[in-house]
């Protein structure tokens, strides 16, 4: 028996130690958990910046970036008109914030964006908790949940205890952020504490006690034994009790209203997030999406595209950015992953036409190809209520100008590898007739 | 076998009562003792530990962070949630023991097993600053519900002014706790309260701003006097609260469905 004890307990041993070393350890947020399609249609973020990436306590991060708010925005999610929050996506806080902006306005509180609109945000972060933390931009929307955007790992190092953050209050006093009033709270705690341990001290003085009460009442009965056991000390006792701690909750409070004599109420309410005109909101070219497949086994998105260029130079298909993942055109662009987490696909995006001239109006097909679709959960888009994707397609011109369009539209599932969905005219759509579209 | 008890008479304390777990009165005093010590700080822990869990359930972000604690809702569901197992409690240990103290044990459990969580899971695990998260306080106002209880002899008269006590004295009670927090600070343009300062700058990634229920409601005939009369306001459901619980603590104390359990 004590063998088959020593056994067990060996095991035991060994099954804790199993899970310590080979759980993996988990660094991200599971922003992959919201709903492709939330991610798809809401918020796409691009251009971010997570700078710099290698700081010590107190130094400073900056997160900037845009994002355009989706005119495909999902109907069965509350609109981002409603109510939204700039934030960051951190482990706790282990930055502060210092400042958050977006168009050049200061986001400390709520706001609310107008869809199919672009801006551009900016966030300061004050490294406190040393560490290696993933860092993401992030945008609250009620009743949809957070909407991540693309992040950096950031390395901080140092001390916590060097940490400093101090604010002067509007009465002129210079504080200490983290520890401002702790003093007295622990203070009051503990007086509470004393009187409360002063009340059951009183009861609890001559034991036996509760077995002793007990026994009354069931001998005597409660009438009886509330007689023998409650005496008129014991109800002078309670009743200066009751006094005694009215008379110190009402000098507290008259206490406290001396010390912090300037208070408020709480702040909330919405702060504006103004539209202005970015670079990106002047576009000059036009995308319509003819039709869209999704291909589940090969992880593809198919689509053909009908686009006319507007402007004065050619321009070619080279990047295409749907929530945070990043398909990039090599012929075009270079972007590199930072880090295994980071959401792009460097060979993802292939197109059959490469320039499209000053003027013309082309339909040309588009394929997304790239395991990120699984990695990033992204393929989850064929079990949405409501198939439909969407995303910021980005034209070149040989110089290097930039143009940017929202794509969004319908898109077919395949779910088998070989199945051959059914057109709108009862046809099959067959990788030849798309070919001939272009 | 009926268990002869000594209540008092201390020439018979020598005595061996027929059980054979104890071999003598005095002995059986010691047991008795013994009881107090381990029962009554574990039940209060124990149920005060449960509280907690209730109250994180139910007023949890009131309770966690000082930018959701205003003048509206805080004082008004806090107590009444906070009152629910004390009620029940009391019932037991005024029907059984003829004592008055369930709900101060159970304030001084809760008010540990709080202190440890906030210190333990908020502060040290988490980085928050232990005065943006530092809990509710009402140990004085369940010594004042126990000590009515005392004076009155009467549940009904205990709800009544007990409840209306509770809830007027934990609004009065936790103000000088949050005051501080309540001192205003302008960041740019925009004036704010610590708190709220805090809350922007202490970045919590699941709790947008928007998500606080704080200064909603139809309260506005009372300029900025709000506070007291939400506490009297909780005062009142307190009374309630009150006998519901007792009602809920009178039927779970029976030891009928224990005996039916067991």
């Amino acid at each position: 028996m004590e063998s088959l004890n020593r056994r067990g307990l060996r095991n035991g041993l060994l099954m804790v130690l199993m899970w310590a070393l080979l759980v993996p350890v988990t660094y991200g947020h599971g922003e992959i958990a919201q709903m492709a399609g939330i991610r798809m249609r809401t918020i796409h973020w691009f251009d971010t910046e997570i700078q710099p990436t290698q700081v010590k306590v107190n130094d400073i991060v900056t997160v900037r970036g845009k994002f355009m708010v989706s005119g495909h925005w999902p109907d069965y999610v509350a609109k981002p008109e409603e109510w939204v929050f700039l934030n960051i996506g951190v482990p706790g806080p282990v930055f502060v914030r210092l400042d958050a902006t977006i168009n050049g306005m200061p986001q400390y509180q709520s706001t609310a964006f107008k869809r199919g609109e672009f801006y551009e945000y900016e966030v300061k972060l004050k490294a406190r908790v040393p560490g290696e933390w993933h860092v993401h931009p992030l945008i609250n929307v009620w009743e949809a949940g957070p909407i991540a955007g693309p992040a950096r790992f950031v390395q901080i190092g140092g001390d916590k205890a060097d940490f400093v953050n101090t604010v002067t209050l509007m009465d002129g006093e210079l504080v200490d952020v983290e520890n401002y009033g702790l003093s007295s709270m622990w203070s009051i705690h503990l007086l509470w504490v004393l009187v409360g341990l002063l009340w059951v001290g009183y009861w609890f003085r001559r034991l036996p006690v509760m077995m002793y009460r007990y026994v009354m009442v069931k001998e005597h009965g409660e009438l009886e034994a509330e007689r023998r056991l409650i005496s008129i000390q014991d109800i002078v006792v309670s009743a200066t009790f009751v006094v005694a701690i009215i008379g110190v909750t009402l000098g507290l409070m008259v206490w406290s209203f001396d010390r912090w004599s300037i208070t408020i109420p709480l702040q909330t309410g919405k702060v504006e997030a103004p539209v202005i005109p970015l670079p990106e909101s002047q576009q000059q070219v036009d995308v319509k999406v003819n039709r869209a497949q999704f291909d589940l086994p090969s992880r593809r998105l198919d689509m053909a595209l009908e686009v006319t260029n507007r402007s004065t130079e050619p321009v070619r298909v080279g990047k295409f950015v749907t929530g945070y993942a990043r398909f990039i055109n090599p012929a075009v662009l270079e972007d590199m992953k930072h880090d295994r987490y980071d959401p792009v696909a460097p060979t993802g995006l292939s197109s059959d036409v490469e320039w499209i001239e000053p003027g013309q109006s082309r339909l040309i097909n588009v394929t997304l190809a790239d395991a990120l679709w699984g990695e990033h959960r992204l393929t989850d888009i064929v079990a949405e209520p409501d198939l439909r994707f969407a995303g910021l397609m980005f034209f070149y011109s040989a110089d290097g100008q930039r143009h940017v369009r929202e794509i969004g539209a319908r898109m077919t599932p395949n779910f088998l590898p070989g199945y051959v969905p059914v057109n709108r005219h009862g046809g099959h759509v067959t990788l030849e007739s798309r070919g001939s579209m272009g | 076998m009926a268990i002869q008890i000594d209540t008092g008479d201390q020439a018979n304390v020598d005595r061996s009562p027929r059980g054979e777990a104890v071999i003598s009165v005095k002995e059986q005093m010691q047991a008795w003792r013994n009881a107090d010590l381990f029962f009554f700080p574990l039940i209060s822990i124990l149920i005060g530990g449960a509280a907690v869990f209730l109250c994180a359930l139910t007023v949890g972000d009131w309770s966690y962070w000082m930018d959701w604690r205003d003048r509206r809702w805080w004082p008004l569901l806090t107590p009444l949630l906070l009152l629910a197992l004390p009620a029940v409690a009391t019932y037991a240990f005024w029907r059984y023991f003829k004592l008055p103290v369930a709900a101060t044990g159970l304030a001084l459990g809760f008010w540990l097993s709080q202190i440890v969580s906030r210190y333990v899971n908020f502060h040290v695990f988490t980085a928050f600053p232990m005065n943006w998260v530092m809990p509710e306080v009402w140990i004085g106002a369940a010594v004042v519900l126990d000590a009515v209880l005392l004076i009155t002899r009467s549940f009904a008269l205990t709800g009544l002014v007990g409840g209306m006590l509770f809830g007027l004295l934990f609004s009065a009670m936790n103000w000088p706790v949050v005051a501080p927090m309540h001192m205003p600070v302008q960041l740019g343009d925009t004036v704010m309260t610590l708190a709220d300062y805090m809350g922007f700058q202490y970045i919590r990634t699941a709790m947008p701003e928007y998500v606080r229920i704080i200064e909603a409601g139809t309260l506005r005939t009372f300029g900025t006097h709000v506070a007291p009369v939400s506490a009297f306001v909780s005062g009142f459901f307190a009374i309630l609260v009150y006998y519901v619980f007792v009602w809920i603590g009178s039927k779970g104390s029976r030891p009928s469905w224990l005996g039916k359990l067991v």
